[in-house]
């Protein structure tokens, strides 16, 4: 089967999994006590008559299912409306938030493998000496470090003390040297955790493949170390991190929370944060809704990732 | 000089349990051309040694002593990039599990393609051409299709047959072939048998032919080695190892084999299992499953001498040796069997170039 | 996650109250609770508990658990000072437990209708009027979650007072209804009042000559350029002054606005008819004059030649409009608890009617100004914020920043205090949710000056020179609340004995460094006519 109609086929799949995460979201957000208009008047005494008004506004007066299939019909034309807390477009308010998400996660993403592939790679071939035992205590450390602790560490020392880089994002637009000089902190703090993860799979999944014997077998047929480990070994060790690594980008869209509010980062983390604080469901619909998408999308390219990878995978579906 | 010297290769394995010597001082060698087979149980180390060959040995296992010379040098000092360039090239490995032994991520031509590129035999185009001229050669149908096949596609026999297209695509001098007819059916592995006698000839490689089946090595060697418990126990011209077994471990394989064995006074098949690797059996290692056994069996070891005149053997000649007190006259009553050789038996000449003087039956001691 | 979690019981913007005096005389003498009931003067803590325990018929250790929520450090810390206190008794066998935000309000605002056995540890902030903090707290109509009642204490007489003082106008005859309203709390103790709060912001020097601090919350940066306040900030002209918002801007709009953070980033731009300055003494703003004229009658006079940020001109239209707006809006109550309708006499004169006489008219009245192109629907100010004041709305970048540019049409002509037009030309308020990262901002020189600083921070700060602090006493109380619908917490003897307990001392000084005020009664000393700090021991 092509690699494409095998891509066509696995995102067909994808529908009732956005459906069936967006529908539960949307139970959830209404089984927590304290409905949007508690919030909105500020758990203040107010005339029954405008409390019912506000509900109404908002179809909040519906039973749970119309006010889902409401917004589900909103939503296939990319309708997202006005969010009934801040008086915005929701739509509007997530795009605005989005590409800040997608740079750091896109930043750290690339660094934590940048990181950690070659270094679990290292680790594996040079399993037992020293650089094996330095890889295994840095990722150890790395996983076992706070985000928080880590990032207000980094920036005190960078940003305070040495004043290299600023604490708050510069006004500037995302993609200008200032702010990726300015991301550098929050990427490595996000970066280091996931970076230890895939030094530790990659150095795992290494070992194991490196005792194959098609490993013997390539070295016999007298290839360069280089090719043995990089051709042969590396693509074959290569599934597993694609699967943390894949899982991994819908984990920044909503992951990066902690470090998007040390490091003062207008991200998707934070919003969807305030809005479930805000009891605004239709922010935290249409977040919920692209993380959903993120996954879904990020599942799919693990998927023909390994189809890719391995043919046996394409072969056998 | 033989094209192959092994001498007094010792590997140790460190196990959690303790020490194990794979191979325990072998020596051997290997004249150009010529198809040499190395016999045993499994677990007599015969892999390991195969592996040696090419210091393919990895941990935990470690070569501690003895010199492998491939045309007069020694290859366990050779420097990497030379290393690597003799594997492959000049001597190449056919692995027992020939799926395993290929990258599944790969598909066949590019296996074969890049072992040519690796040692800058052929390129491009041509390597290509030659990749699919050899997958013929090995007797692939379809070869053109079946170049862009990935392994898991293959059958076993298409598979040990690609893998010997591998293991020749740069023409090597020796090749080494670990089981090649392990898990095949007997048709097939008849078939492999007999195309790997017509590469070498034509070819004019020399194979070490790595087997538990001694069936396949009357077919088709110059001669034998047998290893048990690391060591070499007996070394032998084919038709005389078959028709004058000088070790009673060689008399035990040839019984356990129905078309050669003597049809009466028929030893029971080997009783018992291989030593055991960490505290291997004092003395003669083979003296505890040995029906001949005597008291000096368990308290010396026997050195490895030529069967005719008892003196220490010497790897580089082409006789009969064999590591029995029997044969330095320490044994009190002698090895107590015979072989028998059934003239019309079809099986015990077919298809075998050394073995030819068939009906020289007779009864040893 | 922020530290500051905590109840915001907002009051109308620019909340009016007359006569009160300079802030910063915190400190109550001795203990005040407990003290005038004779039958119970003499015992000490442990025995009135046991006495309540008696009374009940509940055993020794009564087994239950004190809960703070995990963003709040200190909170968490003076939570298990008292569940210290309370297991070195013997009578009480109590664990502690954090909760995030979310799951402790729910928690709060549920315990009583699900029967909790748990003790909270919470904080409001009120206004300039004494019923804000009383009402949401004690009445019975603001059960939770319709309000702060979070035990549902429910007592008539307190019921009662609270109504009187609501609707008396007099400052003194509400000044004594307050007093006693205290004095009853104080007997039966629904929930103990634990410490008062101070506002601090922290600047750099070098930057900013001299920050005067607003007491409440939400109106901190007024003090940029207030004619009414008679305060603004020395600069150069044309410069930036770079502050902090701790949150993003939920809404910006008055009838929607619900969040502290909002009500900070707009105060420049709205102007109301009346304000309350520093001290706490009403100012005339929009009105330059006003008088009641009977107890629901109030008669204003309003400033000449004042321009909207969108080029309309301030009349009486406008006030009226403003008002009515609030109708069926989220903020309905800010008016439509005391507003019947406006009579407009002139462009420049109005009257207000009331639909009854209302305690905190001034303080109430004082609501933002919008334009009529606002009220009638063309403009809107979720998006687009626009006001009388002397700085407009510019841009905002969703959950970065947020910034004022002065408004040159502004209507004040300078007196001898404040100069004709702000020196300080553009505010931008950055958005740092991390108290940490706001104390890095500062030092690192990204902020002027930072409001909402960890207490221990602050007196770390405090230290450097290069560093100011303002401190100013608020209107914040931290409280405990007891499951007083609960056995033995229906008795008052062990509330009592509890209260009594309760380390204040220690909380003040070691857990808040120092920052805020030991208290016992709801009224912050903030609103230093209505706040008590003796009680009479013989009534």
């Amino acid at each position: 089967m092509s690699i494409i109609r095998y891509t066509l086929r696995r995102a067909l799949t994808a529908v009732p999994v956005l459906l069936g995460a967006t529908a539960i979201t949307f139970s959830f957000v209404y089984l927590t006590p304290g409905d949007p208009v508690d919030v909105l008047v500020g758990f203040d005494h107010v005339d029954p008559e405008t409390r019912a008004a506000l509900r109404a506004e908002y179809n909040l007066d519906r039973p749970l299912w119309q006010q889902y299939l409401l917004w589900l019909g909103d939503v296939v034309t990319f309708e997202f409306g006005e969010s009934p807390i801040t008086g915005r477009d929701v739509g509007e308010t997530v795009a605005s938030r989005l590409p800040h998400t997608v740079a750091l996660g896109v930043a750290s993403w690339t660094l934590s493998l940048a990181i950690g592939v070659p270094l679990g790679i290292l680790a594996a071939i040079k399993q037992g000496q020293p650089a094996d035992e330095a890889s295994r205590i840095a990722a150890l450390v790395g996983i076992a470090t706070p985000n928080f602790w880590l990032g207000l560490v980094l920036l005190f020392v960078f940003a305070v003390h040495l004043g290299w880089v600023r604490v708050t994002p510069p006004d500037a637009p995302l993609v200008s040297l200032e702010m990726a000089w300015f991301v550098i902190l929050p990427t490595v703090t996000l970066a280091t955790a996931l970076a230890a993860i895939v030094t530790r799979l990659m150095r795992s999944s290494m070992r194991r493949e490196l005792d194959r014997e098609y490993v013997r077998a390539a070295r016999a047929r007298g290839l360069r170390e280089r090719t043995v480990i990089l051709k042969h070994v590396l693509r074959n060790a290569s599934t597993a991190v694609v699967t943390v690594a894949g899982l991994q980008i819908a984990f920044l869209v909503d992951g990066a929370v902690v470090v998007e509010h040390v490091f003062s980062w207008p991200g998707m983390g934070q919003l969807l944060v305030e809005s479930i604080g805000r009891r605004d469901v239709s922010v935290v619909q249409a977040s919920v809704l692209l993380i959903a998408v993120a996954t879904v999308a990020a599942n799919l390219l693990v998927d023909v990732a390994y189809a890719i990878i391995d043919p046996r995978i394409r072969h056998d579906r | 000089m033989a094209l192959l010297e092994v001498e007094n290769l010792t590997v140790q394995f460190y196990t959690e349990d303790g020490v194990v010597r794979a191979v325990d001082g072998l020596s051997y060698e290997i004249e150009a051309g010529e198809t040499f087979a190395i016999v045993g149980e499994s677990g007599a180390g015969k892999s390991v040694a195969s592996l040696s060959l090419l210091d393919l040995v990895g941990r935990p296992g470690e070569i501690v002593d003895g010199e492998v010379r491939f045309r007069g040098r020694n290859v366990l000092e050779l420097p990497r990039e030379e290393l690597r360039r003799l594997r492959g090239n000049d001597v190449a490995i056919v692995f027992q599990d020939s799926q395993a032994a290929l990258d599944p991520v790969y598909t066949v031509g590019e296996q074969i393609v890049e072992t040519m590129r690796a040692h800058e035999v052929a390129s491009g185009r041509e390597a290509r051409e030659r990749a699919i001229a050899l997958l013929e050669r090995v007797g692939i149908a379809d070869a053109q299709s079946r170049y862009s096949d990935y392994p898991h596609e293959l059958s076993g026999g298409i598979a040990q047959r690609v893998l010997v297209a591998v293991g020749l695509s740069c023409e090597p001098d020796l090749l080494i072939l670990d089981e090649p007819t392990t898990g095949l059916d007997v048709t097939i592995q008849a078939q492999l048998l007999e195309l790997l006698e017509e590469l070498a000839s034509s070819f004019e490689t020399a194979i070490q032919l790595v087997t538990h089946d001694l069936g396949v090595v009357a077919e088709c060697c110059d001669r034998v080695l047998v290893m048990y418990g690391g060591r070499a126990v007996e070394r032998a011209p084919v038709e005389e190892l078959f028709y004058d077994p000088a070790h009673p471990y060689t008399a035990g394989l040839l019984a356990s084999i129905p078309r050669i064995g003597a049809d009466r006074e028929r030893l029971p098949s080997l009783p018992g299992g291989p030593p055991n690797p960490i505290q291997p059996p004092t003395g003669c290692r083979f003296h505890p499953r040995c029906p001949y056994a005597e008291e000096v069996c368990a308290t010396s070891e026997p050195d490895l001498v030529e069967t005719e005149t008892g003196t220490a053997a010497d790897a580089t000649r082409q006789d009969h040796v064999a590591a029995c007190h029997e044969h330095t006259g320490d044994l009190e009553d002698g090895l107590g069997y015979a072989v028998r050789v059934v003239d019309d038996s079809p099986d015990a000449t077919r298809g075998t170039s050394p073995g030819g003087s068939s009906g020289r039956g007779h009864d040893d001691r | 996650m922020g530290c500051r979690k905590g109840f915001d019981e907002r009051v109308g913007r620019r909340t009016i109250l007359r006569g009160l005096g300079a802030v910063g005389t915190i400190g109550l003498s001795g203990c005040i609770t407990a003290e005038r009931d004779d039958r119970i003067s003499e015992s000490g803590p442990t025995e009135l508990i046991q006495r309540g325990f008696e009374a009940t018929g509940v055993d020794a250790p009564f087994e239950t658990t004190i809960y703070a929520n995990a963003e709040n450090g200190e909170r968490s810390r003076w939570a298990q000072l008292v569940q210290h206190e309370l297991n070195e008794t013997g009578l009480f066998d109590v664990d502690f437990e954090q909760l995030e935000w979310g799951s402790y309000e729910q928690l709060c605002l549920n315990m009583a209708d699900n029967a909790e056995n748990a003790l909270v540890t919470l904080d409001i902030s009120g206004g300039w009027d004494p019923h804000t903090y009383v009402n949401s707290l004690f009445h019975s109509d603001r059960r939770s979650p319709n309000g702060f009642n979070f035990n549902h204490y429910t007592d008539d007489r307190t019921d009662e007072l609270i109504d009187s003082g609501l609707a008396e106008s007099d400052p003194e005859r509400r000044a004594d209804i307050y007093r006693e309203l205290q004095e009853r709390l104080a007997r039966q103790v629904p929930i103990s009042i634990v410490r008062s709060g101070e506002e601090t912001a922290i600047y750099r020097c070098d930057a900013i000559d001299d920050w005067r601090q607003y007491p409440l919350p939400g109106s901190e940066y007024d003090a940029v350029y207030t004619p009414y306040g008679r305060e603004f900030l020395e600069s150069e002209d044309g410069a930036e002054l770079v502050v902090d918002l701790p949150a993003t801007v939920s809404n910006p709009d008055p009838v929607r606005m619900n969040d502290t953070t909002s009500n900070m980033a707009t105060t420049p731009i709205y102007e109301g008819l009346l304000a309350v300055d520093f001290e706490g003494a009403v100012r005339p703003s929009l009105a330059t004059d006003w008088e009641q004229l009977d107890p629901t009658t109030y008669r204003f006079e309003l400033r000449g030649d004042v321009a909207f940020h969108n080029g309309e001109t301030l009349t009486a239209d406008h006030v009226r409009a403003t008002f009515e707006r609030y109708a069926g809006t989220p903020r309905e109550t800010d008016v439509y608890d005391w507003y019947e309708d406006t009579v407009v006499i002139d462009e420049t004169e109005l009257e207000i009617h009331l639909e009854r006489e209302y305690g905190p008219f001034e303080v109430s009245v004082g609501v933002p100004i919008v334009p009529l192109a606002a009220s009638e629907g063309a403009l809107d100010l979720s998006e687009e914020p626009t006001g009388t004041g002397p700085y407009r709305f510019d841009e905002y970048a969703d959950g970065e920043y947020w910034r004022l540019r002065r408004f040159d049409g502004h209507w004040f002509d300078g007196d001898e205090s404040v100069p004709e037009r702000p020196p300080v030309e553009t505010i931008t308020m950055r958005i740092v949710p991390d108290p940490a990262s706001r104390r890095a901002a500062i030092e690192a020189g990204e902020l002027d000056l930072a409001t909402q600083i960890s207490a221990a921070d602050v007196t770390d700060l405090e230290t450097q020179s290069a560093y100011c602090v303002e401190r100013s006493a608020a209107g914040a109380i931290d409280f405990l609340v007891y499951p007083a619908y609960l056995e033995p917490f229906t008795n008052a003897d062990v509330r009592r004995g509890i209260d009594r307990l309760i380390p204040r001392e220690t909380i003040v000084e070691d857990v808040y460094a120092g920052v805020g005020a030991v208290a016992y009664t709801p009224i912050p000393p903030l609103l230093e006519e209505f706040a008590v700090d003796s009680l009479d021991p013989d009534r």
